[in-house]
């Protein structure tokens, strides 16, 4: 049976991803779940896995190519001698090729996929026809927020600008180009406001210190186990995990929390999707898992993207502020610090639009103090 | 013939020494059965990074419910649990 292989989509915000190399040659045998070829995004360089054995039979693209999300990378065929379907069928994306159910799309789907610039191949997986109602869903399902939220203005990435003086231009690394993503929606869509507050430090260094001597760990969990603190607060107060659609709030369903890790050089925002079904055990488990994979660069997509909330801290650095950038889509990040010597201190940047400073300033005392029940 | 296991304390000695100098601490003079995260030389991203390379170095891939003070809590806890695993 033959079968294309999509490219991915990796980012809320990113139509488009990069080829890079084909990780088997053409011709050659791979399995289900191996990787065959690489997709870059602003995030991260990532492996598309081959969905079910086959023989690798062409790649239409060149490493470095931008192509949409939803474009056929390669095609996957029971025998290397094959043959790939016509560029006609490659490029209807709204319908499988090469004999296969032919997907209907309703017209209100059809408008609605093009408002997000999906493809259809991405939300019908193997359905004969798409509602808008399984957009919607698909778009829950991604944490996108509606299309009308979109800023319509270019963004300054977009616009060639170069000095007079001379000099060279490099292209930027992904990890750069996601923070410039990010900077550039704090600064072109949100209102940020920052707030920040003194805290005691013991009282959260001996909650962590019990945690990791009651668990074995081999470390304090000490800024995972805030970050779990910042989720129940968002449980209790949901308009904290929310972002702008329109003139009104969009509250998220469920909290997916972005916590930064420095990987070498980069700085990756690890996600944990829907953090709040996790016990405060599993959450500091799944969250140091992650760490370790964005050290080591190995994330996947979905591990580094469709943060509603974040926590960020800069205590390492032994800085005495920490000033978040919000990111895209997100209305409340924590910025921590705690300085060698000094006082411990918990800021907040937040999206004006959305919260005010008493909101902010409501989520930094509750989250100053670790939960009651552990430090009787 | 299984690893040598001097040879797998001395990597994870020099791997704890260089991180621990990155941050300007020395730790030339750990002992095999000092209690790494207790010493205070690395902290908790160090730690990280250790574990990282300790996985990369030895192509290992540690489950989390191992990453524990009974399994990596010293240079010796770490080369047995190294060594139990390449020889499996």
């Amino acid at each position: 049976m033959l079968f294309p292989i999509y490219a991915p989509r990796v980012n809320n915000n990113d139509d488009m991803v990069r080829v890079g190399r084909l990780l088997r040659a053409p011709g050659q045998k791979v399995n289900k779940g191996d990787p065959v070829i690489e997709v870059e995004t602003d995030k991260a360089l990532f492996e598309v896995e081959a969905e079910g054995d086959g023989f690798l039979l062409e790649c239409h693209h060149k490493q470095g190519d931008e192509v949409p999300i939803g474009t056929v990378l390669v095609w996957i065929g029971s025998t290397p001698e094959e043959q790939v379907p016509s560029d006609a069928d490659r490029t209807n994306h709204g319908n499988v090729p090469n004999g296969h159910v032919e997907t209907e799309i309703t017209a209100k789907a059809k408008v609605l996929l093009e408002r997000h610039r999906i493809s259809a191949s991405e939300v019908a997986r193997g359905k004969a026809r798409i509602t808008i109602a399984d957009v919607e869903a698909y778009l829950a399902a991604k944490n996108s927020t509606p299309a009308e939220i979109s800023s319509s203005r270019p963004s300054a990435a977009e616009l060639p600008e170069q000095p007079a003086i001379p000099g060279t231009v490099e292209r930027l690394s992904p990890e750069e180009r996601g923070m410039l993503r990010t900077v550039l929606w704090h600064r072109d869509e949100a209102v940020p406001g920052y707030v920040e507050m003194q805290y005691d430090a013991e009282r959260w260094t001996l909650y962590a210190r019990r945690h990791m001597e009651d668990n074995r760990l081999l470390m304090p969990a000490l800024l995972p186990l805030m970050a779990y603190r910042l989720v129940t607060i968002a449980t209790e107060l949901p308009k904290i995990n929310a972002t702008l659609a329109g003139q009104q709030r969009y509250v998220y369903g469920q909290v997916n929390l972005g916590f930064t890790v420095q990987g070498g050089s980069s700085l990756y925002l690890v996600v944990i999707a829907n953090a709040g079904r996790l016990s405060e055990r599993e959450f500091v488990d799944t969250l140091s898992e992650l760490q370790r994979k964005a050290t080591s660069k190995t994330l996947c997509p979905e591990q580094a993207g469709g943060a509603t909330l974040a926590f960020s801290s800069m205590a390492r650095w032994n800085v005495s502020r920490h000033v978040p950038v919000l990111p895209p889509h997100c209305s409340l990040i924590i910025g921590h610090a705690a300085p060698k010597g000094g006082p411990a201190v918990l800021g907040a940047t937040y999206d004006h639009r959305v919260l005010t400073g008493y909101d902010a300033l409501n989520v930094l005392q509750k989250l100053a103090t670790p939960p009651e029940r552990e430090i009787a | 013939m299984g690893p040598d296991l001097s040879q797998i304390k001395s990597a994870i000695r020099r791997e704890i020494q260089r991180l621990a100098a990155n941050l300007g601490a020395d730790a030339s003079g750990v002992a095999d059965d000092d209690i790494i995260p207790a010493l205070g030389i690395l902290d908790s991203a160090s730690l990280l990074e250790l574990i990282v390379w300790y996985e990369q170095y030895f192509k290992l891939s540690i489950p989390q419910s191992d990453l524990n003070i009974d399994n990596f809590g010293s240079i010796e806890l770490m080369a047995g649990y190294a060594s139990t695993k390449l020889t499996q």
